[in-house]
């Protein structure tokens, strides 16, 4: 590699010349800058997002008040990936967001994040609160990494929960099924009046996974699936309580109360007949208002309840991702991040985001719009667990490999419950004998 | 693909390299320098941005390795591993039918369209629009074949329009079908296009004394058209080759949104490749076991050239 | 014509036969259809930009209800088209042309100088062509970290120009020995030397396979994504492809606007169609000429 090296440069200067003009721009990642006039953020938006002109005042109300400015790329939702390979060279920004899992499985994992326990301590902006007193320590097993320390603050949470529309299904405003029993009952019920009961974007294979997993966990208990999926025999997974999970969806298919076509569109199709009242059910995360309200019905009200326990009294805890910030290990000017994070986490900047782009934030002491008061109200009533029970997270691999696409074959009933048990079982044996 | 150059290099020098080595003179001393000074960006280059990347990652196939920690020593291991792993095997499947299925249908297509269209009217233009979807990203192209079929998609609501019911154009028993025609429709023009001027070169002569002697249309593809084209259909066979063992781009953004990947049911070697290292949700950054994938890929894409080559040789046809 | 050709067909009497024309009927709907299915294709693109979503699916090959003509001025000043268009004409251009410049002096050498090795290494660039980018993303994003060439035209510039030369040294190489011996034999006999040759001889004679390989350099690199997706970090350096990607993205996260998505679909077609209407007859036939040889 040296040699080739030694020859790239002087390519590159013979490059240079044959096209002199076009030379590098400069770097706008200012790792130049001294200690602390200005911080870089590679935000996981892209620039067209609700969420940037907001953002985008906020830096200037920030450089105003401290002089410091934030230079911001907006990434999308690959900022990690550029992050991770900026690792190698120290080329990396001094703030970045993600949602819990990927901060953990490549940041806090790799040992790239800063220990946040410091920010924790930090006086918000203008208020007499301590952000770790703001954000409470609810979302503690899913922002501390195995050594105890805190490699994300969370911002935004994203609750996955049965959403509907209260003008659409006034029925369920008075009341929403609290066992697979009721909701079962509700389903066949909508069904029998023609309409379509439930949307989902079978192709999405995340989605599939997102709401097979939130049943099995209802059914077997947080953290226990993921004890599942990491037993190298597969024999986990021929329990009576994984049976009856899996049954629901068979059930489902077999009854046909998914919305015409969901098997054969593309993402975001479905969702988008939901928003127009042409289905009734739409189990999605909490961002489902923010993304769906620019084709909703007119007279669309977002509710929402918790996926139900099996039987009454079970089990309720709610799936939840949480998107937030990090801190490299390696960025240039860290204090001038967390200085930042102190200020974004004021009242009111926080009150601006949830309000005009309909965010449910960490900060549960403000007002939410109607549309997301049904998950604060869920978010604050039950515990919480890492959606999909952070299989995604620690397994990613076998995630997308075998967990996926078994579950999308389930929910659009090519499998019965047997066959799916029979597939988990061999391709996880498999998966852990090739990858243990 | 060496074979390929035996053409093409060294025409009329029947053994430059022998008579450099018994006496070189003044002038061939000068055209070896002038030989280097030509070829030397060139090389420089290629060795900088294609041959050492290559190397590490021959080297690399034989270590586990995330980027980021020091590597481990694998051996053979990743290597044994993919045979057994069945997302790579099926990965390996896809990627063959894509090339041997697809490829198949875009040159009996190609020829058979090809003889047509040259006895046809407007054939410049017939060729330039089949031709199109080669300059439009595929990224793109791939978009307009999802909104194209999905469920209440443009085919759907003009098929309702007949009065068809909905098809399940993209359900996931039909998807990878989906991407392998989407796949043949986006690089059919090229190759038609090569086929098309490899029998335009044909001299209509031929054509005419194949009419006299009351060939059929079948009999003159056969005879005049087939044998004479035949050199242009193998460089343009090696050619698809090569793009059908390098295709992501359009099954990358037909199969999935920005940030997931596509279902495994249409992943290719490509696509194994970026799944292992920077596809996924939290990316697996497997550099060791995806390089071995892709030293795998280079490998049998060396195999089947030669073959290729094999298969395709034909007598020389004197003109 | 050698007698094996013809061996197997029957002497007949000079007539077209019947079932030769029914033949031909078929084939040529059958390529119409087909011509016409990407020209459905084409303007379902172009009207559905300036479409709302509701307007593209129902009614996908009506005119627009109302002419929504802001599609573009918004993908091209708020979602980046323009920087990513700036970024694609420098790069692209500057690869493409730095591809014909470092190419054709290399397949002069390779195919017309009697050099040992010159078979060898024209076959090690043949075998370049075969290198899927994969294989080479991730050592070269290393190597070119450390050579600061991260994040940066001039790096992305390099990279494209060096991923591109194989294809067209095996084009060049093509063309250049399709020139005819004895107007390099002439030229030799002036006591041209090899500039000389390459620059007043070769060039001009090859001139269509020139801009053969700049414009399959260009189009190819237009389209790319992979490579600018690991390569470039910032806003201010995205291609126009990045920028598309950028919008899927998007439009999926917050709203489908699909008149958007496609506006931006045909910032990126508009140019190459243009490029290719242009010069399409070099392009089809300066592939054939290349290939072919």
């Amino acid at each position: 590699m040296k040699r080739s090296m030694a020859r790239g440069a002087a390519t590159a200067a013979a490059l240079s010349l044959l096209l002199a003009g076009c030379s590098a721009s400069p770097s706008s990642d200012g790792s130049s800058g001294s200690a602390s006039d200005e911080l870089t953020y590679w935000s996981m938006l892209t620039v067209d997002e609700p969420e940037v002109p907001i953002l985008t005042a906020v830096f200037d109300e920030f450089e105003a008040e401290t002089g410091i400015k934030v230079n911001v790329q907006w990434q999308g939702r690959d900022v990690l990936q550029k992050v991770m390979a900026g690792m190698t060279t120290g080329n990396v920004p001094d703030l970045t967001d993600q949602d819990n899992n990927r901060l953990q499985g490549l940041l806090a994992n790799n040992g790239a994040a800063r220990d946040l326990s410091g920010l924790y301590e930090r006086t918000v902006q203008g208020e007499d609160v301590t952000i770790g007193e703001l954000v409470g320590d609810k979302y503690d097993p899913l922002t501390k990494g195995e050594d105890g320390a805190y490699f994300m603050l969370p911002f935004t949470l994203q609750p996955y929960v049965w959403w509907y529309n209260g003008a659409n299904v006034p029925s369920l405003t008075e009341g929403a099924p609290s066992d697979w029993a009721g909701m079962n009952a509700l389903l066949a019920e909508l069904k029998a009046e023609g309409r379509a009961p439930l949307a989902l974007d079978a192709d999405h294979t995340d989605y599939d996974r997102a709401m097979v997993a939130t049943a099995i966990v209802r059914a077997v208990g947080p953290g226990k699936l993921l004890e599942a999926v990491e037993d190298p025999t597969g024999e986990a997974w021929d329990t009576p309580e994984m049976r009856e999970a899996v049954d629901l969806f068979v059930d489902w298919a077999e009854q046909g109360f998914y919305a015409k076509g969901y098997d054969s569109s593309k993402w975001p199709a479905i969702q988008t007949e939901w928003a127009q009242n042409k289905a009734d059910l739409l189990f999605l995360g909490g961002w489902t208002p923010n993304e769906t309200r620019g084709y909703a019905a007119d007279d669309m009200a977002y509710r929402a309840f918790n996926f139900p326990a099996v039987e009454e009294g079970g089990d309720t805890a709610v799936p939840v991702a949480l998107n937030g910030f990090a801190i490299p290990t390696k960025a240039k000017n860290p204090e001038a991040a967390e200085q930042f994070l102190a200020f974004l986490y004021a009242k009111d900047p926080m009150s601006r985001l949830t309000t005009e782009t309909l965010s449910l934030t960490v900060r549960s002491d403000i007002e939410v719009p109607a549309d997301l008061q049904d998950i604060r109200d869920i978010v604050d009533q039950n515990a919480i667990y890492g959606v999909n029970d952070q299989v995604p997270a620690v397994v990613p691999n076998f995630d997308t490999t075998v967990f996926q696409p078994a579950t999308q074959a389930l929910v659009t009933g090519r499998l019965t419950t047997d066959e799916f048990i029979e597939r988990m079982k061999t391709e996880q044996k498999q998966y852990w004998e090739l990858n243990g | 693909m060496s074979v390929l150059e035996s053409e093409r290099v060294g025409t009329d020098a029947d053994a430059p390299g022998r008579t450099a080595r018994t006496a070189a003179t003044p002038r061939q001393r000068s055209q070896r320098n002038w030989f280097i000074l030509f070829v030397l960006p060139a090389v420089l280059l290629y060795a900088l941005v294609l041959i050492g990347p290559t190397v590490f990652s021959i080297g690399v196939s034989l270590f586990q390795w995330n980027g980021l920690t020091p590597p481990e020593w694998r051996g053979l291991r990743n290597y044994e591993i993919l045979f057994r792993d069945p997302v790579f095997l099926r990965s390996l499947v896809n990627t063959l039918v894509i090339l041997f299925v697809g490829g198949a249908v875009i040159f009996v297509v190609g020829f058979f369209f090809a003889a047509f269209i040259r006895t046809m009217r407007g054939r410049n233009f017939i060729r330039s629009a089949l031709f199109f979807p080669f300059i439009a990203s595929p990224i793109a192209l791939s978009i307009v074949w999802g909104v194209l079929f999905q469920y209440r998609g443009i085919v759907n609501t003009l098929l309702g329009e007949l009065g068809i019911e909905p098809l399940e154009w993209l359900s996931s028993e039909n998807i990878f079908k989906m991407a392998v025609t989407g796949t043949i429709w986006v690089s059919a023009g090229l190759y038609l296009t090569i086929l098309l001027a490899g029998i335009d070169q044909i001299p209509p002569m031929y054509y005419e004394v194949a009419e006299l002697e009351g060939a059929s249309a079948f009999q003159r593809f056969r005879y005049v058209t087939l044998p004479l084209s035949w050199d242009v259909a193998s460089v343009a066979a090696i050619l698809w080759t090569i793009e059908a063992l390098k295709l992501f781009d359009f099954l990358f953004a037909f199969g999935g949104a920005t940030t997931t990947m596509p279902p495994v049911e249409i992943w290719n070697s490509s696509l194994f490749v970026y799944g292992q290292t920077f596809g996924d949700q939290v990316p697996a950054y497997r550099f060791g076991y995806a390089s071995a994938s892709a030293v795998l890929m280079l490998l049998l894409f060396g195999v089947i050239v030669v073959l290729l080559r094999r298969i395709l040789r034909r007598e020389p046809i004197e003109l | 014509m050698s007698t094996q050709n013809t061996a197997g067909a029957p002497r007949r009497a000079i007539r077209r036969s019947t079932p030769g024309r029914l033949f031909g009927w078929l084939p040529r709907t059958v390529i119409w259809l087909f011509v016409g299915f990407n020209l459905v294709v084409l303007a379902i693109t172009l009207l559905s930009s300036v479409k709302t979503t509701k307007d593209i699916f129902a009614a996908p090959l009506g005119l627009p209800t109302t002419w929504e003509w802001g599609n573009w001025s918004t993908a091209w000043s708020n979602s980046g088209f323009a920087v990513g268009a700036l970024n694609s004409l420098i790069v692209v251009g500057s690869a493409s042309i730095a591809v014909v410049v470092i190419a054709a002096p290399a397949a002069y050498a390779l195919s017309r100088m009697r050099v040992r090795w010159a078979k060898q290494l024209s076959t090690a660039f043949v075998l370049g062509i075969g290198i899927p980018p994969h294989i080479i993303i991730i050592p070269l994003f290393i190597e070119f970290s450390q050579l600061g060439l991260i994040n940066s035209k001039l790096g992305l510039i390099i990279v494209y120009t060096g991923v591109s030369l194989p294809f067209a040294v095996f084009l060049l190489t093509g063309f250049m020995a399709a020139v005819p011996k004895e107007i390099e034999e002439a030229a030799s006999l002036d006591g041209a030397g090899p500039i000389a040759t390459l620059v007043r001889i070769f060039l001009p004679t090859v001139r269509n396979g020139l801009l053969t390989v700049f414009i399959i350099t260009a189009v190819s690199l237009w389209n790319e994504v992979l490579i600018a997706l690991t390569f470039v970090q910032s806003n201010d350096n995205f291609t126009l492809g990045l920028s598309l990607m950028s919008l899927l993205s998007a439009i999926q996260y917050s709203g489908a606007d699909y008149g958007l998505l496609f506006a931006g679909v045909g910032i990126m077609l508009v140019p190459m169609l243009l490029l290719f209407i242009l010069l399409r007859r070099f392009v089809i036939e300066g592939m054939t000429l290349g290939v072919g040889k």
